[in-house]
């Protein structure tokens, strides 16, 4: 039996002298090992959704459920401690003055023994390639190296739920690229359940399953190749097709017969191929 | 206003146990009117390098020139202010300097503290309003009520309204969506041909640096490791994959099709379009090759 690590239902909220939802009737389960990305346009509501599930925002209405556990006032601090949350800011996420020490920061207050602690910094650091930098005050970095630390700090916590708020968006490709290679890992070997909340379609393309949020509500939901067969309805309400998507429709429009599905820039040079072949 | 650093060392808290060397030995030349792309793996200097344009960061040896001002170790910093209205930085996230209780009021603030009355400053700022695509009525709210891609453009308005000679962006689309993004990038751009703006754009994407950029600085642990056209930059991916930088996907996908085909495509492919058009002629040259 698959188990399901988060239940999301009828989930409804507005912000304070709104009359529009910010996010209306949401309905989704992620279940233990999977990656989920939720997708939208800014304002879309998917932010919104991430501060729901760890009760930072409380429903109008709805069932929020964490490891089987209803998310209430009374259970939010026990959820917590299970969840990671990375947003897209690091400079408001730092509480050491050195990096070893804002990576520990939680690991003291959740009373992890002293040894276990400095393993597991070293570890964490090591996962995102920021051990070099243990000694470094944390302001000194620049913004993708101080993202790093930040998930190495949740890292080290070792949870069972690790939610990206935009957490790549500000760094450089490589840096995305060596996070995101580094979640895949944990949630591939760890079976660390993943919710990625990210405007990047690329990103998304590495997620089991995709929900993509539009004005609040959800507008479609599928594995990464249904959603991206949308095309153009993902561009209209404000995303971006992945490259190879965008460069084959617009050659299909221009005549040359390129398949439907989704592709990657590989998969899309071998196509070309073959019909270079067949002239 | 050719802006040009010459030996420009920079060490953060320099004669410290903490001295950390951020820049060393950069010359470069940005010419009046250009648009200079500024890329580089996180870490690799730009952020310490745009804050030298404005004067903000002096040189701990070396020089800066802008225009026909200096600015070396041995400057006071009130000597810089003139600088900094001929210079605006548009920093990442720049919505977080936001602080007036009305749109009109921020972006008054700047022009308003370089001694240009209130009535000329606010008829400015209308003319801003449309400049960066917001309603004019926006001028009276709070800019904590707008979304933060509005919020990103009343900011931008407010570096605008210095009437700089020179414009730096840094990242400045982080964290908007993909429209948004489209959009920001292309109003500096108009902003860039229409006012002669010499622009700096500090950037991890390598498809904008491409798109728009004439020339491009490429940084590397703290230095210059390469100067060029987005052409002459992006021929040589494997040099610029070992320093953790990577082509525009259309240059990977032209570089993709060389291989496998076998021949040479002699667009550069820098953009889309450019690539969605070379590919074109590849089909047809082998149609009319056939007849």
């Amino acid at each position: 039996m698959e188990d399901t690590i988060l239940s999301v239902e009828k989930l409804s909220f507005r912000y304070p002298n709104q009359s529009d939802y910010a996010v209306q009737n949401v309905t989704f389960q992620v279940k233990r090992g999977e990656w989920l990305a939720i997708v939208g346009h800014n304002g879309s509501g998917k932010s919104t959704i991430a501060k729901l599930l760890i009760g930072l925002l409380r429903p109008e209405s709805g069932v929020i459920k964490l490891f089987h556990t209803v998310l209430d006032e009374r259970t939010v601090w026990e959820i917590r401690r299970r969840v990671g949350m990375v947003f897209q800011n690091p400079d408001n996420q730092f509480v050491g003055t050195t990096v070893e020490d804002d990576v520990a920061f939680a690991l003291e207050n959740n009373g992890i023994p002293r040894d276990e602690m400095i393993k597991r910094v070293h570890e964490a650091l090591r996962q995102v390639q920021m051990e070099e930098f243990l000694h470094h005050e944390p302001h000194h970095l620049s913004g993708g190296q101080k993202q790093r630390v930040a998930i190495a700090g949740i890292l080290a916590l070792r949870p069972d739920l690790i939610i990206l708020d935009e957490a790549t968006s500000m760094l450089d490709p490589k840096g995305r690229q060596e996070v995101l290679d580094t979640v895949r890992n944990l949630n591939k070997k760890q079976r660390i359940t993943v919710l990625s909340i990210t405007h990047d379609l690329e990103e998304v393309a590495k997620a089991d399953r995709v929900i993509v949020m539009n004005k609040g509500e959800m507008m479609a939901e599928g594995t990464p190749k249904q959603i991206f067969a949308l095309g153009t309805k993902l561009e209209r309400i404000g995303l971006d097709l992945p490259f190879a998507v965008k460069i084959r429709d617009r050659l299909k429009q221009r005549g040359i017969p390129l398949s439907s599905s989704y592709v990657t820039i590989e998969e899309l040079v071998e196509e070309l191929w073959t019909l270079y072949l067949k002239r | 206003m050719d802006i040009i650093f010459e030996k420009v060392e920079h060490v953060y808290n320099a004669n410290s146990p903490f001295a950390r060397r951020a820049l060393y030995d950069v010359d470069i030349m940005i010419e009046s009117g250009s648009y200079v792309a500024v890329i580089g793996h996180t870490g690799s200097g730009k952020s310490t390098l745009l804050q030298h344009l404005n004067g903000l960061l002096q040189p701990t040896s070396g020089t800066v020139t802008v225009g026909n001002q200096t600015i070396t170790n041995k400057k006071r910093q009130r000597d810089l202010k003139p600088l900094r209205k001929k210079v605006g930085i548009v920093f990442q996230f720049p919505e977080h300097q936001l602080f007036e209780e009305t749109v009109e009021k921020d972006i008054c603030f700047g022009p308003m503290n370089f001694g240009v009355p209130e009535e000329e400053a606010k008829k400015k700022a209308r003319e801003l309003m449309k400049l960066v695509g917001l309603p004019e009525d926006v001028l009276a709210k709070s800019p904590f009520d707008l979304s933060g891609g509005q919020m990103r453009r009343v900011a931008i308005a407010g570096v605008l309204a210095m009437e700089p000679d020179v414009i730096v962006l840094d990242e400045p689309t982080a964290g908007l969506d993909p429209r948004g993004r489209k959009e920001i990038m292309e109003m500096f751009y108009r902003l860039h041909q229409e006012k002669q703006l010499t622009t700096v754009l500090v950037t991890h994407s390598m498809e904008d640096a491409a798109a728009y950029a004439d020339y491009m600085i490429v940084m590397h642990k703290g230095t210059v490791w390469k100067t060029g056209t987005p052409q002459q930059i992006f021929q040589d991916s494997d040099a610029l994959a070992e320093i953790g930088l990577n082509v525009p996907e259309t240059v990977r996908l032209k570089k993709e099709l060389e291989k496998k085909l076998g021949i040479t495509v002699p667009s550069p492919c820098l953009t889309i379009e450019e690539t969605v058009d070379a590919i074109q002629k590849l089909f047809s040259k082998v149609n009319a090759h056939d007849e």
